[in-house]
């Protein structure tokens, strides 16, 4: 691992996230400690994605900033397999998680009844794992490429989720995703070293439900681990702001984050316009609102 | 060495008949063909991904075809029969032209609860382009070119700009401007076969897939081209659709095609 570490230290200028929720969230998340080490850092993830999200993403980010093999670094969280990110006609995405679990009330819920199938969203996930894989290679860009959920549930079956029964992957799907598994630079997702790293909750005062995502303090447990070149000044001085597991509610960590982390940090919003799909979240908004301030 | 030539796309290169990848075929000492019908473009890109994984192209020996299709197309893995559903364009209608009654239901629910245009156009765009960076990548000789007509994405369906520009950059990724269907268009008073038994597929003819090879692939109009256009019209059966597939089936597929290896969703 110090290798790989020596050669990401080497391009420092543009850093560019790829993920779902684990990658771009209410508070910093392991791209985003990594990505305080760089000149420039855009972070495209989006909470809820399906990993052909990710690769399309990819791919269009490419188009939109010509990755430089000598200046740039690419890290691309995998996500979990059973889900189906789609395009609105109201020119949004649909990034709604996991669709095998989700609650009637949302339109993707339906597809999954009707259409979606685990063997489907196997096939999928696995061909977006080689894809991502071919045009990284492809980009002769220096990249990370690790696992953010832990899909093995997917390949056993013999599990429910809201009491929604999963199948096993079929044999031959099991093989070439255990395959495409094996190309990842980290084979150990953030979720499966959330106990050895004593994960807390973030919990909210006012209101009644708490956030299950991985903390800060897990992440960076994950970078020291993984990729301790990364454990920088910086990146120690994002943890420390972020230490806090309390606050009133996710209105007041979200802005907390905006004024602590993204205005100072991030510069993928300025691009918004410029992407084929745009950013739902709020955030957009949030952060004209912030940079009018400044 | 072997020499290797992989062909990818719809109908229009795996069909009852002789198409213009099984006549450049001819040409090579291994023929791979992983056209498959009705299918879609992030379709073509799996399993042109696939095939790299089952068989590892090879820039010293290797020659691909890719043939662009239907923008408005969906493939899936059926929930039940656990096999792909590659049913064609669910997208193309309009006041004038409803959509197919003949689709598979799930494929029309599909359209309703999650397809539109744009999305169908950015999921092509996608396919195309990662298709096209991954082979010039690779080094692996190779021609996309557009087997179906998709310009009625910039003229018929008032899209949002960066849509039309995304049909734009699929057609400039083409290294083949002229499609399938429009060289048929322009240059044949007809398009399909008329069976015996009364019932027609519209489908380009062996001979327009030949014109078109003459026309764009000049380097496989050769006397192993013709030999097998010869072949091809020689074992045609005229009498019906079935009997057509499986004569083509026995007297060509199994002989000229090969299949030595296993997809993995079949």
């Amino acid at each position: 691992m110090g290798s790989l570490n020596n050669i990401l230290l080497q391009s420092k200028k543009r850093c560019f996230a790829f993920g779902c929720s684990y990658t771009s969230w209410i508070y910093p998340t392991f791209a985003d400690l990594v990505g305080v080490n760089f000149e420039e850092f855009y972070n495209f993830g989006r909470s809820g994605c399906d990993n052909n999200y990710i690769l399309n993403r990819l791919v269009e980010a490419n188009q939109l900033f010509k990755f430089n093999p000598e200046t740039d670094f690419i890290l691309v969280g995998i996500t979990s397999v059973g889900r189906y990110s789609h395009w609105d006609n109201h020119d949004d995405w649909i990034c709604a998680g996991d669709v095998f679990s989700l609650s009637d009330n949302f339109k993707t819920a339906k597809f999954a009844k009707t259409i979606y199938n685990e063997t489907w969203a196997g096939y999928r996930s696995t061909m977006a794992i080689l894809n991502i894989r071919d045009v990284l290679k492809t980009y002769g860009v220096k990249h990370i490429v690790y696992p953010t959920v832990d899909n093995v549930d997917y390949l056993s079956g013999n599990y429910a989720y809201n009491d929604v029964p999963r199948k096993a992957f079929i044999p031959i799907l099991k093989e070439h995703f255990n395959k495409a598994f094996e190309t990842l630079t980290i084979k150990t997702s953030i979720d499966e070293i959330r106990n050895e790293a004593e994960n807390k909750k973030i919990t909210f005062i006012k209101s009644d439900y708490d956030d299950d995502h991985p903390t800060t303090s897990t992440y960076y447990y994950y970078l020291k681990k993984y990729f301790n070149h990364f454990d920088t000044d910086k990146t120690k001085e994002v943890v420390k702001l972020f230490s806090a597991q309390t606050y009133n509610d996710h209105e007041e960590l979200k802005h907390y984050f905006m004024k602590n982390y993204i205005v100072n940090y991030r510069k993928e919003y300025q691009y918004e316009d410029s992407l084929f799909i745009r950013f739902s979240d709020a955030g957009c908004e949030r952060m004209k609102e912030y940079r009018a301030k400044l | 060495m072997k020499s290797r030539y992989f062909a990818f796309g719809c109908s229009y290169v795996d069909s009852r008949w002789g198409t213009v990848a099984d006549l450049i075929g001819a040409n090579f000492d291994d023929y791979y063909n992983f056209g498959n019908a009705g299918c879609c473009n992030t379709f073509i890109l799996n399993r042109l991904i696939e095939a790299d994984n089952l068989l590892k192209f090879n820039s010293t020996t290797d020659f691909i075809t890719v043939g662009v299709t239907g923008i408005g197309r969906f493939s899936f893995v059926d929930k039940d029969e656990k096999i792909w559903i590659t049913a064609g364009d669910h997208l193309i209608y309009n006041k004038n032209n409803p959509p197919n009654p003949n689709y598979p239901e799930k494929l029309k629910l599909l359209a309703f609860m999650i397809d539109d245009y744009s999305y169908a156009v950015y999921r092509s765009w996608v396919a195309i382009q990662t298709i096209s960076t991954v082979l010039q990548a690779k080094n692996i000789k190779h021609i996309i070119y557009p087997s179906l007509d998709n310009l009625l994405y910039l003229t018929d369906y008032d899209l949002p700009k960066h849509t039309i520009a995304k049909v734009e950059e699929i057609l400039k990724l083409c290294h083949i401007k002229e499609s399938l269907d429009e060289f048929v268009l322009n240059n044949y008073p007809n398009r399909g076969i008329k069976y015996e038994d009364g019932n027609s597929d519209s489908h380009p003819t062996q001979i327009q897939h030949y014109d078109y090879l003459k026309k764009y692939f000049k380097e496989f109009d050769t006397e192993k081209t013709l030999q097998r256009y010869n072949y091809l019209e020689n074992i045609f059966d005229y009498k019906s659709i079935n009997t057509q597939g499986l004569n083509f089936y026995k007297s060509f597929i199994n002989k000229h095609r090969n299949k030595n290896y296993k997809i993995w969703v079949p």
